[in-house]
This record gives structure tokens, sequence and C-alpha cells, in this order.
């Protein structure tokens, strides 16, 4: 990641990231929204990102619902447990902070991402940092809603 | 006899999707969820072909292949890299420790498929799997 990098720039980045994702792996498709819905988005995942210039965390939050949703479309049938729901929370939350590593890297530098762990339940208990770019952004998935999230520290 | 195919992943959800992928052909997918169990199921079965992921808890991928690679008796085992990371340095790292091919996620069906039956013969199956 360059030292230039805006939060604009991060928030078009994560933008890419998150419809490739859902597009290419799931096959659904995501709508912008205000924030507001995500009460909903109770489960939450988390994975860590280590480079030289930069460490930060990419976070994401789902609904059960939509959870379930996403475990269907991956593997052609119904959430049988809260487990899947867990593991799809997880899983999706590494393969975005791997779409966010690959883009924040282009200048070369390599980032290392992390294994991925669950968040609470509460949506502001996120990963402990001290970012100095930070995106959110609020989605709608099958009408149901997602939160998706970096937090980003560079360091000179 | 038909191709044993390993899946190497955290997620059980991704082994899942990887063992319904195959289902249609005449093979055998085995699970392993992490690096040391990969390992473990390797020297066990002697599989035609691992799909591993990088980032895994107890032994990441490759750890899990440093291990292979340096275990005569399954040195040859050949492995396709399924994962999140995409970083050059680390498909470079791979493809020195002997990967076959390298596929990063989000990955379709379709060319996983593709990957897996350059490097093992898989066959439709002719009847319903029980």
């Amino acid at each position: 990641m360059t030292l230039t990098q805006t939060h604009a720039s991060l928030d078009a980045l994560a933008t890419t990231a998150l419809r490739e994702v859902l597009a290419q792996q799931f096959r659904v498709a995501a709508t912008a929204v205000a924030p507001g819905p995500a009460e909903r988005a109770t489960l939450g995942a988390s994975v860590p990102l280590a480079g030289a210039t930069l460490s930060g965390h990419v976070s994401v939050r789902v609904s059960p619902a939509l959870a379930r949703i996403l475990v269907e479309r991956l593997l052609g049938e119904a959430c049988g447990s809260t487990e899947e729901a867990q593991d799809l929370c997880r899983e999706l939350c590494n393969i975005l902070a791997g779409g966010v590593a690959a883009a924040l890297g282009q200048d070369g530098t390599l980032i290392e991402l992390g294994t991925p762990s669950l968040l609470g339940a509460d949506p502001d208990n996120g990963p402990a940092t001290a970012p100095n770019l930070i995106h959110r952004s609020h989605w709608l998935c099958e009408h149901e809603p997602l939160t998706f999230g970096l937090d980003i520290r560079t360091t000179p | 006899m038909s191709p044993c195919i390993l899946s190497v992943d955290d997620s059980s959800l991704i082994r899942l999707a990887i063992s319904r992928l195959f289902s249609g052909f005449d093979c055998q997918v085995l699970q392993a969820a992490d690096g040391e169990q990969g390992l473990a199921a390797i020297r066990q079965h002697k599989p035609d072909l691992v799909i591993l992921d990088y980032n895994m808890p107890v032994l990441d991928g490759i750890g899990m292949l440093r291990l292979l690679r340096a275990d005569p008796e399954i040195a040859r085992t050949r492995v396709i890299m399924l994962t999140a990371n995409a970083a050059p340095e680390t498909i470079a790292t791979v493809a020195r420790l002997g990967v076959r091919d390298y596929l990063t996620k989000p990955f379709e069906d379709a060319v996983l498929l593709a990957k897996a039956t350059r490097l093992i013969p898989l066959v439709p199956r002719t009847s319903p799997s029980l």
C-alpha cells in the first residue's frame, strides 16, 4: 500500500473487492445502503493484515439469514447449523481479505493474511486497532444486511 | 482404481463444496482441517491430488508443503493450492515447493475441475452416488 492511499481510494478498493467476491463466489449482488439495518448483522468475523508498511483488519458482519443464503449458494443446499453459518462468515471474511490484500499490495508490498476469527455480537466490538485509514460500508444482499470494514494503520 | 483427492482447508464449507464438486466423478474425496491432519491423511491414504489452503491454524499450507516435500515417501504428491492469498511472493514460494497449480478464492467450480482434470483422470459417474 502506498502512503498516498486515501480514504476515497480505500472505499473504492473495498467496494470492488466486496462486489467481486459476492458475485463470483456466491452469485449474489449487493446494494449499498445507509447505516441502519446493520443491527441484524450479528454474525461477524475478522482477518488480520500485516505488511512492512501497514497493519490492520478486514471485518465483515452479516445477518444469520444472509449467512444461510450464502451457504446455500456455495453448497447448493440449505444451511444446517449455526456452525455452518459461523464458518461461512469466517470464510467470507477470509476471501474478502485476500482481495483487499491483493489490491493493497499492487505496488509489490507483501501483505500477509492472518487466520479468520469470529467477532462478538456487539457491532461496536470490532478489532482493536489504531487505524489512520478506515472504511465502513453497509449493504443489502438478498434483502439482508452486510457490513464491511477495513481498519488500516500505515507506517512510514 | 478411482483417484483419491484430499481437500485440506480449515473451512468445513469449502471442504464440503469441494466434495460436492467432485461427487459427480468416479473418485474418492477425503478431508482434513489443517496441515497437520493433511500430512497424516497423505501418509495414510497416499492421495493422487491434494487441494490445499494456505492460511490454516496448527500448520499452514506452506508448512505442510515443506514437510511433505521433505518426506521421500510422499514428496511427489501432486498439489493444487486453493487460497484467498494471491500475493505473488506466496505464489512463487509454493511454486518452488512443487505446487502444480494455484487458484485464488473466489474460485469457479469449472476452473478447479479443469485444473484437477489436467493432473488426474476424472471419469463421470455412470450411476448415482450412494
